[in-house]
């Protein structure tokens, strides 16, 4: 089951057709798909291996996340003011999330070991520079998605998630002999890895994914001093160069219009959270923010037919903001088992996502929600050290 | 007719594309099935019909969204009832979600309860204090209902707004 589950993470950018509504959509089709043969799978053989597991802090604390999503989707259904029509709203959401958990504790009980992500890491980084070379020299192949707005998306809903899908991968490679060891050897294959993420960086013009590349490096490496200043004169030239990569669209390339959304985004967000403290329901962010969003962001984007605010744009606000203040201290709860957690390649990469997605969507799209999920499979939970 | 053929299927086709990859797309596929049909059928009861029968299917689209397509659907085709109960059903639980007051506001338009309607595009305004459409809307309700100056007036602040619009990105 692993061997599918690296195929379909190296076949991600290429499980898109234009036809399709939703861009992610053929990949969660092929991810229910797969979950429900893994069970199946595991339901046969493995059965052995489900009562040799014994679950962690970690598991019991996703576990936790997991239900208060459940509770937060029955209470918008019965106890909430203004229950929406029918029970299917939120459900999509509570669906992929639940299916998320489950291929979490498949892995679990599989327990890749650190050559599956190293494959893994070097599939899907030659897959994104493949796309890529199509999106640039085939645009009207149908499997390939066009530009958005000059920038490559990699066939991914935003240029952002491929570009953070990609410093992800770039850190599960660049760590998977170091362990934490700042000394140990970097071999050719580490430095085609750097050199292909950077071009994707230029090319997908996020702005956070390259703050997220900088951090990796900065904290992560000898020459910590050299990747400062190194970084910061690739952000500015990178913002003098590619912030005119659509006329249409300059404003929002521009850093101070981007981190004022944000920021706007974060204060209805935050307006309510403090309005709402059962929470607005699981999946209902993008349907029930309008009543608190900020005057501020309609100067922005006054049509709402062309744009809707649909995303917090911060993980941890849209979930708090859907199931409650009671997600505070669930999320506080994982964050610290994670901190505690040793120091692995999966730890670089889940800790690099979840830095970019406090000022991102991608956790929040079906992409990045189910690497986040592998990843943490992947942590190393030794936690003798906790003690 | 054929107007009415056309802008029906103009509609559908910006909501649906034909797709069938996975159980997940199960819905989209019965909606092609559903787009073939108006090409060979115009009949509105059958249209309605297979809609409903849809709403049993899980959608590939958040349920709110397709909820709201088909509300806007339902206003297009006149269909005052049906679109008023379920445009008021979705504007109790998700107030202010794209463009629904507006919508609500055409529809009682349509059915020329002009003080409705003006309620509603006031709603919209609230939601959306930056989308010009909200005030030519508000402008055409009180030009139905005699009062030209204050019409004047909403078009001329919807005519501002308009420009602000066109211009405010180059800033």
């Amino acid at each position: 089951m692993l061997k599918l589950w690296l195929l379909y993470f190296i076949a991600f950018p290429f499980l898109y057709h234009e036809t399709l509504y939703e861009v992610y959509g053929l990949r969660v089709a092929l991810f229910y798909g797969l979950v429900a043969v893994h069970c199946l799978n595991l339901s046969f053989t493995g059965l052995s291996k489900i009562q040799k597991l014994k679950p962690d802090l970690l598991d019991m604390a996703l576990g936790l996340w997991v239900s208060l999503r459940f509770v937060s989707y029955l209470a918008l259904h019965t106890v909430l003011d203004n229950p929406p029509p029918g029970w299917l709203y939120g459900l999509d959401t509570l669906m992929l999330e639940s299916a998320a958990y489950l291929f979490y504790l498949c892995l679990r009980l599989e327990t890749p070991n650190s050559e599956f992500f190293k494959k893994l890491g070097f599939g899907m980084i030659i897959s994104h520079l493949a796309v890529v070379c199509l999106q640039w020299g085939w645009s009207d192949f149908s499997w390939v998605r066009e530009l958005s707005d000059g920038r490559y998306n990699g066939s991914y809903f935003h240029p952002n998630v491929f570009a953070i899908l990609t410093v992800a991968i770039f850190a599960l490679i660049w760590f998977d002999s170091a362990r934490g060891c700042k000394k140990a050897q970097r071999t050719d294959y580490h430095w085609y890895a750097l050199i292909l993420t950077l071009i994707v960086l230029w090319l997908s013009a996020s702005k956070n994914a390259i703050l997220g590349m900088g951090v990796l490096l900065f904290f992560r490496s000898k020459f910590r001093w050299f990747i400062l200043i190194a970084g910061a004169l690739f952000f500015f030239l990178f913002l003098q160069l590619r912030s005119n990569v659509s006329p249409e669209e300059t404003f929002r390339n521009k850093l101070s219009h981007s981190v004022s959304i944000r920021l706007t985004i974060f204060q209805s967000t935050l307006f309510a959270i403090s309005q709402n403290p059962a929470g607005l329901g699981t999946g209902q962010y993008a349907t029930r923010i309008h009543s608190y969003v900020k005057e501020n962001l309609h100067s922005y984007f006054p049509h709402p037919k062309q744009h809707s605010l649909n995303k917090a744009h911060n993980f941890a606000l849209e979930w708090i903001c859907e199931s409650g203040w009671l997600m505070i201290p669930v999320l506080l709860l994982i964050t610290w088992i994670l901190y505690y957690c040793p120091f692995n390649h999966c730890k670089a990469a889940l800790s690099i996502t979840a830095l970019c997605s406090l000022g991102s969507v991608h956790l929040n799209y079906p992409e990045g929600f189910l690497l986040f999920s592998l990843l943490l499979a992947g942590m190393n939970r030794d936690f003798e050290e906790i003690s | 007719m054929r107007k009415f053929h056309e802008s029906c299927r103009d509609f559908l086709s910006t909501v649906l594309r034909p797709d069938r990859t996975g159980f997940h797309y199960e819905h989209q596929w019965q909606l092609h099935k559903l787009l073939q049909e108006l090409d060979q059928s115009l009949k509105i009861d059958t249209l309605l019909k297979r809609w409903s029968q849809l709403d049993s299917i899980p959608s590939p689209l958040a349920r709110a969204h397709q909820d709201y397509y088909y509300f806007r659907f339902l206003v297009e085709l006149d269909e005052s009832e049906k679109a008023m109960k379920l445009g008021l059903m979705l504007q109790r639980s998700f107030p202010g979600y794209y463009d629904l007051e507006q919508w609500l506001s055409v529809l009682e338009l349509q059915n020329r309860n002009f003080k409705g309607s003006l309620y509603w595009v006031e709603k919209a305004i609230d939601y959306h204090p930056l989308d010009e459409s909200n005030y030519f809307q508000k402008s055409l309700i009180l030009k139905r209902m005699g009062l030209d100056k204050e019409a004047r007036k909403a078009q001329e602040e919807g005519l501002m707004i308009g420009k602000r619009n066109l211009t405010f990105r180059n800033h």
